[in-house]
Protein backbone atom coordinates (compact mmCIF):
# COMPACT_ATOMS: atom_id res chain seq x y z
CA UNK A 1 0.00 0.00 0.00
CA UNK A 2 2.78 2.23 -0.23
CA UNK A 3 1.64 3.84 -3.67
CA UNK A 4 -1.88 5.37 -3.62
CA UNK A 5 -4.27 6.22 -6.13
CA UNK A 6 -4.30 9.49 -7.36
CA UNK A 7 -6.79 12.18 -6.77
CA UNK A 8 -7.88 12.70 -10.21
CA UNK A 9 -8.73 8.83 -10.77
CA UNK A 10 -10.79 8.46 -7.39
CA UNK A 11 -12.57 11.33 -8.38
CA UNK A 12 -13.53 9.38 -11.37
CA UNK A 13 -14.20 6.36 -9.03
CA UNK A 14 -16.71 7.76 -6.74
CA UNK A 15 -19.15 8.50 -9.97
CA UNK A 16 -18.32 4.81 -11.79
CA UNK A 17 -16.48 7.10 -14.74
CA UNK A 18 -13.76 4.67 -14.58
CA UNK A 19 -13.44 1.84 -16.92
CA UNK A 20 -14.73 -1.67 -15.24
CA UNK A 21 -10.52 -3.29 -15.26
CA UNK A 22 -9.55 0.04 -13.81
CA UNK A 23 -12.55 0.53 -11.16
CA UNK A 24 -12.15 -2.87 -10.22
CA UNK A 25 -8.30 -2.37 -9.40
CA UNK A 26 -8.91 0.56 -7.28
CA UNK A 27 -11.67 -0.77 -5.29
CA UNK A 28 -9.29 -3.32 -4.08
CA UNK A 29 -6.68 -0.52 -3.22
CA UNK A 30 -9.23 1.30 -1.46
CA UNK A 31 -10.61 -1.24 0.57
CA UNK A 32 -7.46 -1.56 2.12
CA UNK A 33 -5.95 2.14 2.39
CA UNK A 34 -7.70 4.85 4.95
CA UNK A 35 -6.30 7.50 3.28
CA UNK A 36 -7.27 6.78 0.01
CA UNK A 37 -10.86 5.95 1.90
CA UNK A 38 -10.76 9.70 3.24
CA UNK A 39 -10.05 11.40 -0.14
CA UNK A 40 -13.46 9.34 -1.69
CA UNK A 41 -15.58 10.54 1.73
CA UNK A 42 -14.34 14.00 0.80
CA UNK A 43 -15.21 14.29 -2.62
CA UNK A 44 -18.44 12.60 -2.03
CA UNK A 45 -18.97 15.58 0.57
CA UNK A 46 -18.16 18.33 -1.54
CA UNK A 47 -20.20 16.44 -4.71
CA UNK A 48 -23.15 16.53 -2.84
CA UNK A 49 -22.67 20.21 -1.61
CA UNK A 50 -22.16 20.66 -5.20
CA UNK A 51 -24.85 19.07 -6.52
CA UNK A 52 -28.10 19.45 -3.87
CA UNK A 53 -27.22 23.38 -2.92
CA UNK A 54 -28.21 24.66 -6.91
CA UNK A 55 -31.70 25.30 -6.85
CA UNK A 56 -34.18 24.61 -10.69
CA UNK A 57 -35.77 27.62 -11.77
CA UNK A 58 -38.66 28.94 -10.42
CA UNK A 59 -42.19 28.91 -12.63
CA UNK A 60 -42.05 32.55 -12.67
CA UNK A 61 -38.45 32.77 -14.27
CA UNK A 62 -39.78 29.31 -16.48
CA UNK A 63 -42.97 31.89 -17.55
CA UNK A 64 -41.17 35.09 -18.17
CA UNK A 65 -38.71 33.31 -20.52
CA UNK A 66 -41.59 31.25 -22.08
CA UNK A 67 -43.67 34.79 -22.65
CA UNK A 68 -40.22 36.24 -24.48
CA UNK A 69 -39.77 33.85 -26.72
CA UNK A 70 -43.18 33.07 -28.01
CA UNK A 71 -43.69 36.94 -28.16
CA UNK A 72 -40.74 37.90 -29.57
CA UNK A 73 -41.95 34.94 -32.17
CA UNK A 74 -45.73 35.87 -32.83
CA UNK A 75 -44.41 39.64 -33.19
CA UNK A 76 -41.79 38.36 -35.98
CA UNK A 77 -44.94 36.40 -37.65
CA UNK A 78 -47.06 39.35 -37.30
CA UNK A 79 -44.71 41.23 -39.04
CA UNK A 80 -43.95 38.41 -42.04
CA UNK A 81 -48.06 38.31 -42.34
CA UNK A 82 -47.65 42.36 -42.98
CA UNK A 83 -44.82 41.90 -45.39
CA UNK A 84 -46.92 38.98 -47.51
CA UNK A 85 -50.24 41.32 -47.73
CA UNK A 86 -47.95 44.58 -49.02
CA UNK A 87 -46.16 41.64 -51.83
CA UNK A 88 -49.69 40.26 -52.81
CA UNK A 89 -51.22 43.82 -53.16
CA UNK A 90 -48.17 44.88 -54.75
CA UNK A 91 -48.28 42.09 -57.45
CA UNK A 92 -51.82 42.49 -58.06
CA UNK A 93 -51.56 45.82 -59.18
CA UNK A 94 -48.84 45.49 -61.26
CA UNK A 95 -50.73 42.05 -62.97
CA UNK A 96 -53.59 44.25 -64.05
CA UNK A 97 -51.17 47.24 -65.05
CA UNK A 98 -49.67 44.45 -67.11
CA UNK A 99 -52.80 43.09 -68.76
CA UNK A 100 -54.26 46.55 -69.50
CA UNK A 101 -50.85 47.79 -71.44
CA UNK A 102 -51.31 44.15 -73.01
CA UNK A 103 -54.59 44.35 -74.18
CA UNK A 104 -54.30 48.01 -75.35
CA UNK A 105 -51.63 46.90 -77.59
CA UNK A 106 -53.55 43.77 -79.12
CA UNK A 107 -56.34 46.42 -80.21
CA UNK A 108 -53.78 48.33 -82.78
CA UNK A 109 -52.77 45.59 -84.00
CA UNK A 110 -53.64 45.12 -87.77
CA UNK A 111 -55.94 41.95 -88.44
CA UNK A 112 -52.68 40.36 -90.60
CA UNK A 113 -50.60 40.32 -87.40
CA UNK A 114 -53.05 38.56 -85.40
CA UNK A 115 -53.51 35.82 -88.02
CA UNK A 116 -51.88 32.32 -86.53
CA UNK A 117 -47.98 32.19 -87.72
CA UNK A 118 -47.78 28.94 -90.39
CA UNK A 119 -45.94 25.78 -89.28
CA UNK A 120 -43.26 24.36 -90.61
CA UNK A 121 -43.39 22.73 -94.13
CA UNK A 122 -44.43 19.56 -94.36
CA UNK A 123 -41.89 16.82 -94.46
CA UNK A 124 -42.52 14.80 -97.57
CA UNK A 125 -41.99 11.39 -97.31
CA UNK A 126 -38.64 9.92 -98.84
CA UNK A 127 -39.97 8.12 -102.42
CA UNK A 128 -39.79 4.15 -101.34
CA UNK A 129 -37.87 2.48 -104.08
CA UNK A 130 -39.47 0.88 -106.65
CA UNK A 131 -40.47 -3.08 -106.27
CA UNK A 132 -38.76 -5.06 -109.19
CA UNK A 133 -41.16 -6.95 -110.99
CA UNK A 134 -41.04 -9.35 -114.04
CA UNK A 135 -41.02 -7.60 -117.61
CA UNK A 136 -44.67 -8.58 -118.81
CA UNK A 137 -45.14 -6.79 -122.17
CA UNK A 138 -48.26 -5.29 -122.46
CA UNK A 139 -50.01 -3.67 -125.77
CA UNK A 140 -51.54 -0.16 -125.15
CA UNK A 141 -54.05 0.82 -128.00
CA UNK A 142 -52.93 3.82 -129.73
CA UNK A 143 -54.61 6.97 -128.02
CA UNK A 144 -56.48 9.07 -129.95
CA UNK A 145 -55.55 12.94 -130.56
CA UNK A 146 -57.90 14.76 -129.80
CA UNK A 147 -57.08 17.98 -132.05
CA UNK A 148 -58.57 21.58 -130.34
CA UNK A 149 -61.15 23.84 -132.07
CA UNK A 150 -64.65 23.99 -132.76
CA UNK A 151 -66.80 21.43 -134.51
CA UNK A 152 -70.12 22.34 -134.92
CA UNK A 153 -72.38 25.15 -133.81
CA UNK A 154 -76.43 25.05 -133.33
CA UNK A 155 -78.85 27.51 -133.07
CA UNK A 156 -81.52 26.92 -130.96
CA UNK A 157 -84.42 29.20 -130.84
CA UNK A 158 -88.24 28.58 -129.04
CA UNK A 159 -90.81 31.49 -129.29
CA UNK A 160 -91.11 33.65 -126.31
CA UNK A 161 -87.27 32.27 -125.09
CA UNK A 162 -84.02 34.08 -125.43
CA UNK A 163 -81.89 32.31 -128.51
CA UNK A 164 -78.96 29.68 -127.54
CA UNK A 165 -75.94 29.13 -129.79
CA UNK A 166 -74.71 25.64 -129.43
CA UNK A 167 -71.50 24.99 -129.75
CA UNK A 168 -69.66 21.80 -129.97
CA UNK A 169 -65.80 21.07 -129.53
CA UNK A 170 -63.37 18.79 -130.27
CA UNK A 171 -64.06 17.77 -126.90
CA UNK A 172 -67.25 15.61 -126.56
CA UNK A 173 -66.90 16.45 -122.76
CA UNK A 174 -66.96 20.53 -123.85
CA UNK A 175 -70.16 21.84 -124.92
CA UNK A 176 -70.62 25.62 -125.14
CA UNK A 177 -74.03 27.73 -124.91
CA UNK A 178 -74.49 30.81 -125.66
CA UNK A 179 -77.32 32.72 -124.97
CA UNK A 180 -77.56 35.64 -127.81
CA UNK A 181 -79.24 39.03 -126.93
CA UNK A 182 -82.63 40.31 -128.36
CA UNK A 183 -81.06 42.02 -131.28
CA UNK A 184 -78.32 40.07 -131.94
CA UNK A 185 -77.77 38.00 -134.89
CA UNK A 186 -75.57 35.61 -135.83
CA UNK A 187 -73.77 35.52 -138.83
CA UNK A 188 -74.07 31.97 -140.57
CA UNK A 189 -71.46 30.72 -142.82
CA UNK B 1 -31.33 13.87 -9.27
CA UNK B 2 -34.67 12.43 -10.62
CA UNK B 3 -34.78 15.43 -13.15
CA UNK B 4 -30.78 14.38 -14.28
CA UNK B 5 -32.32 10.29 -14.57
CA UNK B 6 -35.29 12.11 -16.44
CA UNK B 7 -32.99 14.49 -18.82
CA UNK B 8 -30.79 11.38 -19.40
CA UNK B 9 -33.90 9.23 -20.95
CA UNK B 10 -34.70 12.62 -23.16
CA UNK B 11 -31.35 12.20 -24.88
CA UNK B 12 -30.95 8.97 -25.03
CA UNK B 13 -35.32 8.73 -26.53
CA UNK B 14 -37.32 10.88 -27.23
CA UNK B 15 -41.02 10.09 -27.44
CA UNK B 16 -43.30 10.67 -30.25
CA UNK B 17 -45.48 13.07 -29.09
CA UNK B 18 -42.09 15.43 -29.35
CA UNK B 19 -41.96 14.59 -32.94
CA UNK B 20 -45.09 15.40 -33.52
CA UNK B 21 -44.55 18.88 -32.23
CA UNK B 22 -41.38 19.34 -34.45
CA UNK B 23 -43.26 18.29 -37.25
CA UNK B 24 -46.31 20.32 -36.53
CA UNK B 25 -43.72 23.17 -35.31
CA UNK B 26 -41.93 23.33 -39.15
CA UNK B 27 -45.49 23.58 -40.37
CA UNK B 28 -45.66 27.19 -38.52
CA UNK B 29 -47.92 25.95 -36.22
CA UNK B 30 -46.87 28.11 -33.23
CA UNK B 31 -48.57 26.77 -30.20
CA UNK B 32 -47.06 23.45 -31.17
CA UNK B 33 -43.19 25.08 -30.90
CA UNK B 34 -44.72 26.65 -27.50
CA UNK B 35 -44.77 23.05 -25.82
CA UNK B 36 -41.55 22.23 -27.32
CA UNK B 37 -40.35 25.49 -25.57
CA UNK B 38 -42.50 24.28 -22.42
CA UNK B 39 -40.73 20.63 -22.19
CA UNK B 40 -37.21 22.42 -22.35
CA UNK B 41 -37.03 25.41 -20.82
CA UNK B 42 -36.30 24.50 -17.84
CA UNK B 43 -33.02 22.26 -18.66
CA UNK B 44 -31.84 25.18 -21.29
CA UNK B 45 -32.41 27.82 -18.05
CA UNK B 46 -30.90 25.32 -15.78
CA UNK B 47 -27.32 24.69 -17.89
CA UNK B 48 -27.11 28.84 -18.81
CA UNK B 49 -27.56 29.80 -15.02
CA UNK B 50 -24.66 27.41 -13.67
CA UNK B 51 -22.90 28.14 -16.93
CA UNK B 52 -22.74 31.68 -16.75
CA UNK B 53 -23.59 32.12 -12.62
CA UNK B 54 -25.97 35.39 -13.80
CA UNK B 55 -29.55 34.81 -14.62
CA UNK B 56 -29.93 37.87 -16.35
CA UNK B 57 -27.66 36.91 -19.06
CA UNK B 58 -28.87 33.04 -18.97
CA UNK B 59 -32.29 33.99 -19.48
CA UNK B 60 -30.94 36.49 -22.32
CA UNK B 61 -29.02 32.35 -23.90
CA UNK B 62 -32.21 30.48 -23.15
CA UNK B 63 -34.18 32.89 -25.72
CA UNK B 64 -31.87 32.96 -27.81
CA UNK B 65 -31.64 29.13 -28.10
CA UNK B 66 -34.95 28.76 -28.29
CA UNK B 67 -35.12 31.54 -30.72
CA UNK B 68 -32.78 29.43 -33.12
CA UNK B 69 -34.33 27.01 -32.37
CA UNK B 70 -37.38 27.86 -34.29
CA UNK B 71 -35.36 29.76 -36.88
CA UNK B 72 -33.36 26.72 -37.92
CA UNK B 73 -36.97 24.21 -37.82
CA UNK B 74 -36.98 23.81 -41.25
CA UNK B 75 -33.77 22.01 -41.17
CA UNK B 76 -34.16 19.89 -38.65
CA UNK B 77 -34.15 15.95 -39.13
CA UNK B 78 -37.53 14.66 -37.83
CA UNK B 79 -35.97 12.01 -36.70
CA UNK B 80 -33.15 13.12 -35.14
CA UNK B 81 -33.44 13.82 -31.26
CA UNK B 82 -33.67 17.40 -30.23
CA UNK B 83 -32.09 17.33 -26.81
CA UNK B 84 -28.51 17.65 -27.71
CA UNK B 85 -29.26 20.58 -29.70
CA UNK B 86 -30.51 22.34 -27.31
CA UNK B 87 -27.44 21.27 -25.00
CA UNK B 88 -24.56 22.13 -26.97
CA UNK B 89 -26.45 25.39 -28.24
CA UNK B 90 -26.75 26.66 -25.20
CA UNK B 91 -23.33 25.81 -24.15
CA UNK B 92 -21.71 26.80 -27.05
CA UNK B 93 -24.31 30.90 -26.47
CA UNK B 94 -22.95 30.59 -23.33
CA UNK B 95 -19.18 29.85 -24.21
CA UNK B 96 -19.75 32.71 -26.05
CA UNK B 97 -20.82 35.23 -24.33
CA UNK B 98 -18.64 34.32 -21.49
CA UNK B 99 -15.24 34.92 -23.93
CA UNK B 100 -16.98 38.27 -24.86
CA UNK B 101 -17.60 39.69 -21.20
CA UNK B 102 -15.75 39.57 -17.66
CA UNK B 103 -15.60 36.30 -15.89
CA UNK B 104 -18.40 36.17 -13.14
CA UNK B 105 -18.16 34.59 -9.74
CA UNK B 106 -21.31 35.61 -7.72
CA UNK B 107 -24.61 33.26 -8.61
CA UNK B 108 -27.69 35.52 -8.80
CA UNK B 109 -29.98 33.24 -6.10
CA UNK B 110 -32.16 35.84 -4.68
CA UNK B 111 -35.41 34.03 -6.65
CA UNK B 112 -34.65 30.51 -5.80
CA UNK B 113 -34.34 31.28 -2.43
CA UNK B 114 -37.73 33.94 -2.11
CA UNK B 115 -39.46 30.88 -3.32
CA UNK B 116 -38.25 28.34 -0.96
CA UNK B 117 -40.58 27.30 1.61
CA UNK B 118 -37.50 27.73 4.30
CA UNK B 119 -36.93 29.44 7.68
CA UNK B 120 -34.40 32.18 7.99
CA UNK B 121 -31.73 30.19 9.37
CA UNK B 122 -31.82 27.42 6.80
CA UNK B 123 -32.38 30.02 4.18
CA UNK B 124 -28.97 31.46 5.35
CA UNK B 125 -27.53 27.95 4.94
CA UNK B 126 -28.95 27.28 1.34
CA UNK B 127 -27.50 31.31 0.52
CA UNK B 128 -24.00 29.95 2.19
CA UNK B 129 -23.80 26.59 0.24
CA UNK B 130 -24.37 28.35 -3.01
CA UNK B 131 -22.35 31.36 -2.65
CA UNK B 132 -19.93 28.02 -2.02
CA UNK B 133 -20.73 25.75 -4.94
CA UNK B 134 -20.98 29.12 -7.47
CA UNK B 135 -17.13 30.18 -5.76
CA UNK B 136 -15.93 26.56 -6.49
CA UNK B 137 -17.63 26.64 -10.75
CA UNK B 138 -15.88 29.73 -10.65
CA UNK B 139 -12.77 28.22 -10.10
CA UNK B 140 -12.83 26.16 -13.23
CA UNK B 141 -12.33 26.28 -16.35
CA UNK B 142 -14.63 27.10 -19.40
CA UNK B 143 -14.11 23.71 -20.47
CA UNK B 144 -14.02 22.07 -16.62
CA UNK B 145 -17.19 23.60 -16.14
CA UNK B 146 -19.05 22.60 -19.50
CA UNK B 147 -18.32 19.49 -18.45
CA UNK B 148 -18.86 19.25 -14.53
CA UNK B 149 -22.54 20.63 -15.11
CA UNK B 150 -22.79 18.37 -17.85
CA UNK B 151 -22.19 14.90 -16.26
CA UNK B 152 -22.57 15.90 -12.57
CA UNK B 153 -24.86 18.48 -12.39
CA UNK B 154 -27.52 17.51 -15.57
CA UNK B 155 -26.49 13.71 -14.96
CA UNK B 156 -25.23 12.73 -18.75
CA UNK B 157 -23.15 10.35 -19.47
CA UNK B 158 -19.36 11.14 -20.28
CA UNK B 159 -20.75 10.06 -23.69
CA UNK B 160 -23.05 12.11 -24.00
CA UNK B 161 -21.36 14.93 -22.76
CA UNK B 162 -18.45 14.30 -25.28
CA UNK B 163 -20.83 14.85 -28.22
CA UNK B 164 -22.49 17.62 -27.00
CA UNK B 165 -18.99 19.54 -26.15
CA UNK B 166 -17.59 17.41 -29.52
CA UNK B 167 -15.09 16.38 -27.84
CA UNK B 168 -13.46 12.51 -27.12
CA UNK B 169 -14.33 10.27 -23.95
CA UNK B 170 -10.72 10.83 -23.08
CA UNK B 171 -10.93 14.64 -22.62
CA UNK B 172 -14.13 14.79 -21.24
CA UNK B 173 -13.39 12.35 -18.65
CA UNK B 174 -10.21 13.85 -17.61
CA UNK B 175 -12.25 17.49 -17.48
CA UNK B 176 -14.54 15.90 -15.32
CA UNK B 177 -11.99 14.46 -13.07
CA UNK B 178 -10.08 17.88 -12.55
CA UNK B 179 -13.02 19.99 -11.68
CA UNK B 180 -13.94 17.50 -9.35
CA UNK B 181 -10.82 17.64 -7.47
CA UNK B 182 -10.76 21.69 -8.15
CA UNK B 183 -14.27 21.77 -6.45
CA UNK B 184 -13.49 19.12 -3.53
CA UNK B 185 -10.24 21.32 -2.66
CA UNK B 186 -12.43 24.41 -2.34
CA UNK B 187 -15.20 23.27 -0.77
CA UNK B 188 -12.66 21.50 2.05
CA UNK B 189 -10.63 24.89 2.13
CA UNK B 190 -13.91 26.53 2.59
CA UNK B 191 -15.45 24.54 5.41
CA UNK B 192 -11.64 24.08 7.30
CA UNK B 193 -11.85 20.79 6.53
CA UNK B 194 -8.06 20.78 4.60
CA UNK B 195 -7.15 17.09 4.60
Amino acid sequence: MSVHVSEEILALYVRGDLPEHDSRSVARHVDECQDCKQVIADISFSYEIFTNSLNDPTAAELATLRSAVMGKLRADAAESRSWVWLFAAAASVLLCLAALIWRGERQELPPMARLPRPGPPAVMPPPEPPIATPRTHVTQAPRKRIEPGMCAATLITKAGQPAYLKMSTSDPNVVILWQLEENEKVATP
Amino acid sequence: MEMAVSLMCQFTAEPGSIRGLIHDAKAGDLAAFEQIVTRYERIVLRIARRLLADSELARDVAQEVFLRLHGKLGKFQEGKDLAPWLYRMTVNLCHDLRRRSKPSVALDLAPALRDAALDPEQAMELLQRQELVAAALAELSPREREAIVLRDLEGLSTAEVARVLRSSEGTVRSQISTGRVKIKRFVMAQLGRRR
